[in-house]
């Protein structure tokens, strides 16, 4: 039931402190449980298993920074009992492994499972599962769900997924990673730019003092259309830190830079978690900017002396 | 500096963190995307060319003369032709006076370097487009238009005359 009441908090939009992995997917099994990797994904598919039926999973691609701190696990099952009409109680246990299935957690349960498809979501932010963590324990091979079906008559499985918190470390994530500036229109071209304020957020947790950068990974747009490539140039974009970052940020560019294929700084701090919001500037020329899709990446480095 | 980017593009597809020796790094790939459609525009300062009342001067001369008339501004994003061509055959009025005595040119235009082609000289109107201009991607590309009316003291009686005629900016 604790289990269940946790799921609605999250449902709900309250999340921990810290930083995360997101929701990660199985990418091996082994057990008794029947079409096993159809619980891999949040679909249409789900495995099942009769009383007593164990599996494993693992090969989760989780990734923890170097230098942060796990600070707990959840799993989530994506569950329920069938038939749905049947009146008998089902669970799923759940156990962690962090030496590829030699050890294992203290078991958490999910369950009385419902006849419909319900979000369990075991551990937390903060909940090791009665143990200590470290980076090297989240090797594919390594970290291992282990899920035992209990009474019941079938239980059913569509997703197995798992998301680790951590604290520290250095880590860099991008709001979104991929920025779509959308359709210019002749007003730009009269104005000469267009101004994006607020178009992406950068997230970053650093152990020590840092600094980032950004750079262009090709000196050009990348175009598409019907016309011969105008090479509309990488300094086209003009990106800068819009005013209070929070966090412990020292120093950052305030003012519309072009983007080049050199490293630029944005920005720089001190040990701690920091957020800073970017904007951009297109500059929209009759030369460089005829009809077509324009694509551009762009690299950022975070940097610990 | 410089080994640990090294170091970066081969591993960071796997890790996304690389460790070198006198420092450590992270980094995020991103992507910007923008479209950019077809654009054009044109305007008219002046939607009506008023020649008001002729004279027997101007029937002497052959003609009567509008000097700057209208002017006539294009925006493309792409190579573009800018036409005219008169909506009917003849004028309504009190005989069947052909289109073609309107005539028109493009006395100056404010971007030449804009402009592939020009119609420099006096060119009478038919129901079928014909060139003004042909250019280049620009913004703000403004025509001064000069224009001419015939007439003649065996055609021209007396009355109002009135032709309309259409613009047209197309961009291939």
């Amino acid at each position: 039931m604790w289990a269940f009441f946790l799921s609605v908090l999250l449902a709900f939009g309250i999340t921990a402190a810290g930083q995360d992995t997101g929701w990660l997917n199985p990418s091996a099994d082994s057990g008794s449980f029947r079409n096993p990797t159809y619980a891999y994904y949040d679909d249409t598919l789900w495995a099942s298993a009769s009383p007593g039926n164990v599996h494993v999973y693992w090969g989760y691609s989780i990734a923890i920074p170097p230098g942060a701190s796990v600070t707990g696990i959840e799993v989530r099952l994506d569950a329920w009992r069938w038939p749905s009409g049947v009146p008998f109680d089902a669970f799923l246990d759940v156990q962690l492994s962090w030496d590829g299935g030699a050890s294992w957690t203290p078991r958490y349960t999910a369950g009385p499972l419902a006849g419909y498809e319900q979000s369990w979501i075991l551990g937390g932010p903060n909940d090791g599962w009665g143990r200590s963590w470290s980076a090297s324990d989240f090797q594919p091979d390594r970290f291992r769900v282990r899920l035992t079906a209990r009474e019941g008559r079938e239980t059913r499985l569509d997703w197995v997924a798992v998301r680790v918190y951590f604290s520290g470390g250095l880590s860099l994530t991008l709001n979104p990673a991929t920025v779509n500036l959308g359709t210019l229109t002749l007003d730009d071209y009269e104005r000469g730019y267009r101004d994006w304020d607020s178009i992406q957020e950068i997230k970053l947790s650093a152990y020590s003092s840092w600094t980032l950068y950004v750079s262009a990974t090709s000196s050009a747009w990348s175009y598409t259309g019907d016309l011969p490539d105008p090479k509309k140039p990488c300094g086209h974009l003009l990106w800068k830190v819009l005013p209070s970052p929070t966090g412990p940020v020292t120093r950052y560019q305030a003012n519309f830079t072009p983007l080049s294929t050199s490293d630029a700084e944005v920005a720089a701090g001190s040990a701690g978690d920091a957020r800073l919001f970017l904007a951009f500037r297109l500059l929209v020329d009759y030369d460089t900017t005829l009809p077509g899709t324009y694509t551009l990446s762009f690299r950022y480095t975070l940097v610990v002396p | 500096m410089r080994s640990v980017k090294v170091l970066a593009v081969l591993l960071g597809a796997v890790m996304g963190v690389v460790t070198g020796m006198a420092q450590t790094s992270v980094s995020q790939g991103s992507t910007a995307t923008f479209t950019v459609p077809t654009l054009i525009r044109l305007t008219v300062n002046t939607a009506t060319i008023n020649f008001g009342s002729l004279t027997m001067d101007d029937y002497d001369l052959g003609y009567k003369e509008l000097l700057s008339g209208q002017i006539v501004t294009v925006w493309s994003n792409r190579k573009w032709t800018l036409t005219v061509a008169a909506d009917s055959a003849t004028w309504t009025g009190p005989w069947a006076k052909p289109a073609s005595d309107l005539q028109l040119r493009v006395a100056s235009v404010s971007k030449p370097d804009r402009v592939d082609f020009l119609a420099k000289e006096y060119f009478g109107l038919a129901t079928t487009a014909q060139n003004v201009a042909l250019g280049f991607p620009g913004g703000n590309i403004a025509f001064t238009m000069d224009f001419r009316v015939l007439v003649s003291w065996d055609n021209d009686v007396a009355g109002d005359y009135s032709l309309g005629f259409t613009y047209t900016l197309t961009a291939p």
